[in-house]
Formats: structure tokens, C-alpha cells, sequence
């Protein structure tokens, strides 16, 4: 690879061995497991995008401090037995509720920096979430565009529906899967038994994701889209403010925003689906004795059952 | 310098070695080399062994002035924000954006990226300004390719080459670091293109470890070398950076160490950077670098500031 200048042989060398060495790592990095591919894919195109993030600023910095609670709840979970776990979600529960929910982040939050042995462990987990939150800003956007008739931003929904699921590699079935694969699995609720504060604000986080559809939906104008929005966030606001009120069961699209399930069965089912699928990966993270590389094959497991529309469906394929 | 990160400078000490007899001054060295001519002068209307000593200007801050309100006109209307995305992009560290060492990981598969950069360089006393706009296109998963047409600006500019390249990306990062490995080519286009076209091979490795990560760049020059475009190519380099994510504000600041040899020469030299990649919209990142020499050899100081735009062109809906 370098051709070596006559006086300079001892340099050259030592360039070829740092080279040497270099691809050698990254080779065996490659080539290692549990490693994924990065897969990062930009989302599609639409002069609706960011139109919620302009015309209801609040409502969507909140979805980046959501992202950070994911984030941060994950890494507790992964990285500290039950007592250090306990201890660090009370400040981060603190954290969230009283600091960044009230000033949430500008943009995205980079969540790789917030649970790196998390991202490293279950990437493809992370692409997954990441691909299916994309989903939920961009039918915001399509759907806070009061301007266009309500049919015009129906089909724009379903087309982008018909886009994410192209991608069967990373999009959660459109399926409704059955509630047992999050409630009766050997693992299953444990989380919620263990932290069930901090499980109630991750309820609420799904509940105004969901519920901002209706609103959306049911506004003629961008003044009753706004006033919607803020009757919701009005909602959200008083469950932060009192724990005691946060949702006891998850959420369910249909019951939140029934407008938009009816509308959009397949993207209620692919967000019941995706907010299932947090409850199980918490379970199983927070779930004790199992070595690190168990919970990756476990976690790759339930994700491939929830990008899989042929099994373990609810009955007569419908939410409740 | 780190290899091919902006290999639009000078090998002044070996330039000034070969042409010491002709130009007793670093900075006449120092022009000849930015003008494009290295080592072997180009038979062109510019060549600045053609021009007497005062006409050989090098690219003074007066000189780009006219052409830097162009530039500043062309980037205020590309910088405003369009309908796409890349709310981290302010992570993804791009060659020379703001320092010379880049992450292991390509745009978003289906993103345009439109990089706008500036860059001030003053050294042995002579100051130019460069402008360096750039295509990345994430033509697949993993990958990205793009084309940079590095622009001198000034009475004796022009454009210097046609820069491709490819990028491949093999992981993400797993229980050790994301690896990925790149190339870059240039052709001998336009006024300061050279007379040689050149190809690099660049090892990339990227470790995190939450909001720090580390970076280690590799490259070697595999074709090319004195008669490439602008300045002379180093033959080998490599640079360590390591940057820290401020998430609440969306910004990461970044420094690196990176040294550089040229195999004819046996010249090598060393140079710092610091800077801030700061997300400004949805869509928009803005850049700040400040490098300089830690060796005799190299820039007393290198600016450089610029705005990365991110469009997607992935199949959307309208």
C-alpha cells in the first residue's frame, strides 16, 4: 500500500504497521459480534416536515425530552443492579419532571450520548424506536397542516405508512400484537412493579404521543389545532404535577385518540406495538441474573416478534 | 494537516527547500505552492513564474473580499431552512468541519448534504482565504459518496480540482469501536487543479463512550503526489480527536492532534485544532474550527467557519 522512499524505510514501516494494525482492529470489530450495522436512513421528503415543530414548538420539544427519558431510563436499567437503578432513576425521575420536561431540548436528543452501553448492546433496537418516532413527528406534521382538506392528509398519512413499512428490516408490524407478548412473558412487568413512578411517566409520555392525534384531526383551523394541542399538554402537565395521576395501564391508541385509529388502524397498531415493545425491552433489562448477551438475543427476539404480522395477533386483529 | 482533510495547503519547508534558490523568501514559496505550480510549474497564463514578484500576490484578505460577499450572498440563501432534517447532525463530524479528524460514520442513507465552507489560513506572514463547498450524498445504507470543488479565492484564484469520494461505513459500535474506511480521489480541474490526479485511502475508527467520543483517521496516499491540485498532497497522515456532546444545546466541541509527512520531502509537521459544530435548525449546522502548527512547518493559524445543510431526497410523499 506505500511505496517505501529509499531513506525513509524505517518511517515507512512504521506507517505500515500502524496501518496494518488499524484495518486489523476495525476488521475484527467488523467482523465481531454483537456488533450491528449503523443503518441510519434519512426519512422521507414532504414540505409538511417540521410543521408541528413550528406551529406547536411546545408539544414537540417535549417528544426530545421523551427521547431522553427512554434514553436514560434504559442505560439505569442496563448498566445497575435493582438498588443502584432505584436510586439513579429517583434523580433522573426528579430531573426529567422538574427540569427538562419544563425546559425541554431545541432538537432531537442525541440519545447514543445519553445510553451508550444501551445503543452498543441493541442497536438495532434503537434504529427500531427511532424509525417508528419518526413516524409519529412526521403524521404530526402532515396532520398540523390545517390548511390542506382532511382526506389530502389522510392519504398523505397512509402513504407514509405504506413507506415505513417498505422498511421490514426496522418497522414494527401494522399488526396488532397480542398484549401478552408485554404482560405474560416469564419476565414480564417487572419494571413496572420495581419503579412504578417512574413506569407511570413513561405511560404518560405514550399517552400525549398518542393523544395529540385528535386534536390534530378534530381542529379546523390552526387556532383549534392550538387549542387542542393545549388542552392535552394541559392534561400532561397536571400528571407530572401529581404522580398518583399517571396512567395505570399503557395507553392504547384507540382509547386515547379513537379519530385517528379509526382513520389509521395500521399506524394505531404499529404505535401500540412500539409502545409494547418499551414496556418489554425495561422488563427485560431490568430483569436480574441474566449475563448482558443474554439480553441482547432475548431483546433481538421480542423485536423480531414484533416486526412479525403473522403471530401472536390479538383476537380478530383489533386493539381494545 | 491530516491527510486529505483539507490538502489545500502548502508544503512550504519542502517547496521552500526545492525552490530556494529561486525564492529566497518562505512566502514567495509559500505563493508559488498556493498558486498551484509546486514543484513543477504549470505552463499556464497564471503560472506565477510568469509574473514579477509583485503581481504574485498571495490571496489577501482585500483581494477575496469581492468574492467573499458573493460567497456570503450564496451562502445566506442556501443556509435558509428547508422541509428535511438531521436534528444530529451536529455529531456527525465531516472532513475539515471543523477539524481534519471525522467520525466513522456516513449522512443518513437517502440525505443530501450541502457543506458551505469557509477557511482563513495565515502563514510565515502571507494570509488566503478558500472556499470549499461540498456534496455528500448517502446513496445507500452505510455509505455515502460526494464531490468537493475547493474554490481560492482571490485576483489569482480559481478553482483547485475536483475532489470525489466514497465512504463506507462497517458498523456501529459494538463492544469495541465503528470502523469505516474511506477514499478520496481528486482531478486536475480548473486554474490551481494540478497537473496529477491523486487517490487516498483513509482508515476511520470512532469509540464512544456517551457524550465523549474518540477518533482515529489513518490515510495514505496511493497515487499522485507534487503535481496534484492547489498544494502539495502529504503522502501519509493521521489524527486523533475527541470530542464532547453537549445535548441539551445540540452542539459538540471537538479537538485534534494531527501530523502529517510527505515521503519526498521527509518533511513532517504537526497541527492543534479546536472547534464547535452547533445545530442552528432542524436542518442546518453551523461550524467553527481554529487549527495551528505545533511544529516549524504548517499554518500560524487556520480558520475555518461554515454551514452544513442536510435535504432529503429519500421517496416522500407531497
Amino acid at each position: 500500500m506505500i511505496t517505501g522512499h529509499p531513506d525513509r524505510s524505517g518511517r515507512v514501516a512504521t506507517a505500515k504497521w500502524r496501518d496494518l494494525l488499524l484495518v486489523s482492529c476495525g476488521l475484527l470489530t467488523a467482523c465481531a459480534r454483537n456488533t450491528d450495522q449503523r443503518d441510519a436512513t434519512m426519512y422521507p421528503r414532504g414540505s409538511f416536515n417540521w410543521t408541528f415543530l413550528e406551529r406547536h414548538n411546545e408539544a414537540a420539544r417535549l417528544f426530545n425530552a421523551f427521547d431522553y427519558g427512554h434514553a436514560v431510563l434504559y442505560e439505569r436499567l442496563l448498566t445497575g443492579d435493582s438498588a443502584r437503578a432505584t436510586a439513579a432513576l429517583r434523580e433522573d425521575y426528579r430531573f426529567l419532571v422538574h427540569d427538562l420536561l419544563v425546559r425541554p431540548p431545541r432538537f432531537a436528543v442525541a440519545e447514543e450520548a445519553i445510553s451508550p452501553q444501551y445503543s452498543q448492546l441493541v442497536w438495532t433496537a434503537k434504529v427500531m424506536f427511532d424509525q417508528a418516532h419518526v413516524l409519529h413527528r412526521q403524521l404530526y406534521d402532515v396532520y398540523a397542516q390545517a390548511e390542506l382538506p382532511l382526506a389530502t392528509r389522510q392519504a398523505m398519512v397512509e402513504r407514509l405508512i405504506d413507506l415505513y413499512l417498505l422498511d421490514t428490516e426496522y418497522a414494527f408490524t401494522d399488526k396488532p400484537k397480542s398484549m401478552a407478548l408485554m404482560d405474560d412473558q416469564t419476565f414480564s412487568q417487572r419494571f413496572r412493579r420495581e419503579q412504578p413512578v417512574f413506569n407511570g411517566l413513561i405511560w404518560a409520555y405514550h399517552w400525549l404521543q398518542v393523544g395529540l392525534y385528535d386534536p390534530l384531526i378534530s381542529g379546523s383551523d390552526e387556532a383549534q389545532q392550538r387549542r387542542g394541542v393545549a388542552t392535552q399538554l394541559g392534561v400532561f402537565r397536571a400528571m407530572l404535577a401529581d404522580s398518583t395521576t399517571f396512567p395505570t395501564t399503557m395507553p392504547m391508541t384507540a382509547e386515547v385518540s379513537p379519530l385517528f385509529a379509526a382513520a389509521h388502524p395500521r399506524a394505531a397498531a404499529i404505535f401500540d406495538n412500539l409502545h409494547m415493545t418499551h414496556d418489554i425491552i425495561s422488563d427485560l433489562l431490568a430483569t436480574p441474573g441474566m449475563s448482558w448477551v443474554a439480553k441482547r438475543a432475548e431483546i433481538l427476539k421480542q423485536l423480531a416478534e414484533m416486526r412479525d404480522g403473522t403471530k401472536n395477533l390479538m383476537e380478530g386483529h383489533v386493539h381494545q | 494537516m491530516y491527510l486529505g482533510a483539507r490538502d489545500t495547503r502548502c508544503n512550504c519547508r519542502r517547496i521552500r527547500d526545492v525552490l530556494r534558490t529561486r525564492h529566497p523568501s518562505p512566502v514567495a514559496c509559500h505563493r508559488n505552492v498556493a498558486l498551484g505550480n509546486g514543484l513543477t510549474p504549470r505552463a499556464t497564463p497564471r503560472d506565477p513564474l510568469r509574473l514579477t514578484e509583485s503581481q504574485v500576490v498571495f490571496n489577501s484578505f482585500d483581494n477575496g473580499a469581492p468574492m467573499l460577499l458573493r460567497t456570503t450572498v450564496l451562502v445566506g440563501l442556501l443556509a435558509i431552512p428547508v422541509t428535511a432534517r438531521a436534528q444530529h447532525d451536529y455529531r456527525n463530524l465531516d472532513r475539515g468541519r471543523p477539524l481534519a479528524t471525522e467520525d466513522a460514520y456516513p449522512v443518513e442513507a437517502g440525505a443530501l448534504e450541502v457543506m458551505i465552507p469557509w477557511s482563513f489560513e495565515r502563514e510565515a506572514g502571507a494570509s488566503g482565504l478558500m472556499f470549499e463547498p461540498e456534496l455528500t450524498w448517502g446513496i445507500i445504507r452505510n455509505a455515502m459518496v460526494g464531490l468537493g470543488a475547493p474554490i481560492r479565492l482571490g485576483n489569482n484564484g480559481g478553482l483547485a480540482g475536483l475532489r470525489p469520494f466514497a465512504f463506507y461505513n462497517f458498523n456501529s459500535q459494538g463492544r469495541l469501536f465503528a470502523y469505516a474506511v474511506r477514499l478520496d480521489g481528486s482531478a486536475p480541474v480548473g486554474a490551481l487543479g494540478g497537473r496529477q490526479s491523486t487517490v487516498k485511502l483513509t482508515i476511520i475508527l470512532t469509540a464512544s463512550f456517551g457524550a465523549t467520543r474518540i477518533h482515529a483517521n489513518s490515510g495514505v496516499l496511493l497515487k499522485g503526489g507534487g503535481l496534484g491540485p492547489l498544494a502539495s498532497t502529504p503522502s501519509e497522515g493521521f489524527s486523533y480527536g475527541i470530542d464532547y456532546t453537549l445535548w441539551r444545546q445540540s452542539a459538540v466541541l471537538i479537538a485534534d492532534l494531527q501530523r502529517n509527512e510527505d515521503r519526498g520531502s521527509q518533511d513532517s509537521w504537526w497541527i492543534a485544532g479546536v472547534g464547535v459544530r452547533a445545530q442552528v435548525t432542524p436542518t442546518l449546522v453551523f461550524d467553527f474550527g481554529a487549527q495551528r502548527r505545533l511544529s516549524p512547518v504548517g499554518p500560524d493559524l487556520l480558520l475555518t467557519a461554515g454551514f452544513t445543510r442536510a435535504i432529503s431526497v429519500r421517496g416522500g410523499v407531497e
